[in-house]
């Protein structure tokens, strides 16, 4: 919904801006066309991705020779970006369809795919590490055999198809590597704005400005998610946001809501609020209103779509906004760069704004009430690379998480802590556990020994790996199940142990199950008879907690410079003591099966 | 025009407005080179809401055919 910036503009933003502060992000380019102009837009998304890019392109028409080329794919290449268009690939397939054989169209996509897959090896043997993002084909906007082409089982349309989908299979086959989806783009700018046949024609540069604004957007976006810059809960105000009107003057039967007109407006701006809720994102209230009135609405008018039931926290007073979101924040153990604030007021979305630059926010101005929906639905910074059970249930668990935090209010921390009936279970991943393994490291920054961002094979590898253990930590307590919590690795140097990763969601902190963790990964180590457990602090922006953690465990001093908080725990001490716990009943029959590697 | 036209060709190729002129061309201006020329055409197609023809957009590297073409377009 948000208008794109234009080239001039974009150059204006970049000619401005100071790069001392933010990281590098070299980016190679291999493309077989002309593709140069899209160094503005990328460096500019980059930049609000707080990154500053520096590009390498690849020779024109040289895509498998650069994937070759150390010096294009060199090792400190943090992504690879491939944009091979049909046109060029294969002209074949995307302008002369019609006259192809059915064994003319199967070898010719063979081709295609044996290519990008070579590609794709040749990349990855250079650099292990780097993301390698694909540009799929885009579906062709005038098919070959026109309006019902894309009725034949053998028209032009669905042979595209299934090559994009053969290939999103080929590119999961390689670690860290992702199709973008170019329709996501066309579909957005149309097939007459896709393309610039005049530079096609003088220049063999196929796509249009707009396209590469699209392109460069989708990657940058893509990288967000993967970086774990992703937003985690969206803040709500009420009047003229979930309803039309102010409910403390006008009443709850004089607020707009409903299936006519205004009323539906705000209607589909919840549908839009409970699909986000769906996919695991928290959703929180924040309002200037009294707060029986509001919950009067919520209660009482039958037309609301959002119960109290799907609100994790609720900030309904009188009390400036900022303060609110602060807490909001704090009460769900989050950091406030995880919020995105909603609001009808151009006063408090710029309050916001300038008390607190790192909250997203989103101003739905009165007099376009019709777009709210798609303005939310527009929003790319709560997108996922894949949905688990665990974001299926993230609300509820939430909404116990405050119930939680309030019982904290009435009494001490081990008493609260025992009264939980916690029932904690630490045992070896199998393969079902993947996606929440992968998406965990992806995404938890604040209690992470060391950050270290896993794709779903990378995690299938380490299972299946005689040099690694997976161990995991899931936790249910008297409000509910919180699914798995935390994700250690271990990995094996002859009998001694590092902990390469050792992580556990926001949402499991303050229950001191850290500890519990810690302890059953040494009594394991132990049991297998390891040597020593080494563990290293990386220290990050935002995971001094893990420091603290690490220092009240007693493996380091409270004054150690972070470089420093390294340990080496011998195993074979017997005088090695984990620290007691009662607080909680473990179960850690998950980690005596023969699994020992 | 000349003025916006000079601004705009500043800040496609992030060249200081004061070294250039209605005489600037490719020839004497280093950061014009035809892909930069690519990107600086974009920019002037959104400024000035023209489209270029086809058989304009490699004669025009330099300020004074930019400008013709700018003026026809319109």
């Amino acid at each position: 919904m948000e208008k794109d910036l234009s080239f001039g503009e974009m150059k204006k933003v970049l000619n401005a801006s100071s790069y001392d502060d933010l990281n590098t992000f070299n980016l190679t380019i291999l493309r077989n066309i002309v593709l140069d102009p899209i160094e503005t837009p990328a460096k500019y998304f980059a930049r609000q991705s707080g990154l500053r890019a520096e590009i390498v392109f690849g020779e024109y028409d040289n895509v498998f020779q650069d994937s070759l080329d150390s010096k294009k794919i060199a090792e400190g290449t943090d992504a690879v970006l491939i944009v091979t268009p049909l046109h060029a690939l294969s002209p074949k397939l995307a302008s002369s369809f019609s006259t192809l054989s059915e064994t003319d169209v199967i070898d010719e996509c063979a081709y295609v795919k044996e290519f990008i897959s070579s590609v794709l090896a040749n990349i990855r043997t250079l650099n292990r590490e780097a993301y390698i993002f694909m540009l799929s084909f885009e579906s062709p906007y005038l098919p070959s055999m026109g309006i019902h082409d894309w009725r034949m089982a053998r028209g032009q349309l669905r042979t595209i198809e299934e090559l994009n989908a053969d290939i999103a299979l080929l590119a999961g086959q390689f670690s860290n590597t992702y199709c973008l989806n170019a329709n996501q783009i066309l579909n957005k700018i149309g097939g007459d704005d896709f393309y610039d046949w005049r530079y096609w024609h003088v220049a063999r540069a196929l796509y249009s400005r707009q396209t590469l604004i699209g392109v460069s957007r989708l990657l940058f976006d893509s990288l967000d998610i993967l970086l774990g810059k992703t937003k985690k809960c969206l803040v709500l105000d009420c009047d003229n946001t979930l309803w039309g009107g102010v409910v403390g003057e006008d009443s709850l039967s004089g607020i707009k809501l409903g299936s006519d007109y205004p009323g539906s407006c705000y209607l589909a701006f919840q549908e839009a609020v409970l699909e986000l809720y769906h996919q695991g994102v928290i959703i929180a209230l924040c309002s200037k209103n009294n707060e029986e009135d509001v919950v009067e609405v919520f209660d009482n008018h039958p037309a609301m779509l959002i119960k109290l039931e799907h609100i994790a926290v609720k900030k309904i007073n009188w009390i400036d906004k900022v303060s609110n979101l602060q807490d909001i924040a704090m009460q769900l153990n989050l950091s406030v760069d995880s919020l995105v604030f909603v609001d009808d007021s151009r006063y408090e979305i710029e309050l916001v704004e300038s008390k607190l630059p790192q909250v997203r926010t989103l101003w739905l101005d009165n007099s376009e009430s019709v777009v709210s929906a798609q303005k939310l639905r527009s929003l790319r910074c709560f997108d996922k690379m894949t949905l688990t059970d665990e974001d299926r249930k993230r609300g509820k668990m939430y909404q116990a998480h405050t119930k939680r935090v309030e019982m904290t209010q009435a009494t001490n921390i081990d008493d609260y802590l025992s009264s939980l009936n916690m029932q904690v279970s630490v045992f070896l991943s199998t393969p079902v556990d993947i996606p929440r393994l992968a998406q965990q490291t992806q995404k938890t920054n604040q209690f992470n020994l060391s950050t270290k961002r896993y794709t779903e094979n990378d995690i299938r590898s380490f299972i299946d790996s005689q040099e690694f253990d997976v161990v995991a930590v899931k936790v249910k307590d008297r409000f509910g199940d919180l699914g798995i919590v935390g994700t250690a690795i271990l990995q094996y140097l002859g009998r001694d142990v590092v902990l390469d990763t050792f992580l556990l969601s926001c949402r499991a902190l303050g229950r001191k199950l850290e500890f519990v963790f810690l302890n059953e990964i040494l009594a394991y180590c132990k049991r297998h008879r390891r040597n020593t457990l080494t563990i290293n602090y990386v220290p990050t922006r935002k995971n001094v907690q893990v420091r603290e953690f690490l220092i009240e465990y007693g493996l380091g001093e409270a004054e150690a410079e972070d470089q420093d908080l390294r340990s080496e725990i011998q195993l074979n001490i017997e005088s090695v003591v984990t620290l007691a716990l009662d607080s909680c009943e473990i179960d850690n029959s998950g980690l005596h099966s023969d699994g020992s590697k | 025009m000349e003025d916006k036209l000079l601004a705009l060709i500043s800040n496609a190729l992030n060249v200081p407005i004061e070294d250039l002129s209605l005489n600037s061309s490719s020839e004497n201006i280093a950061q014009w080179d035809s892909l930069a020329h690519m990107s600086l055409i974009f920019s002037v197609e959104d400024e000035f809401g023209i489209v270029i023809p086809d058989d304009k957009l490699m004669e025009t590297s330099d300020v004074r055919s930019l400008l013709t073409v700018i003026a026809d377009a319109k």
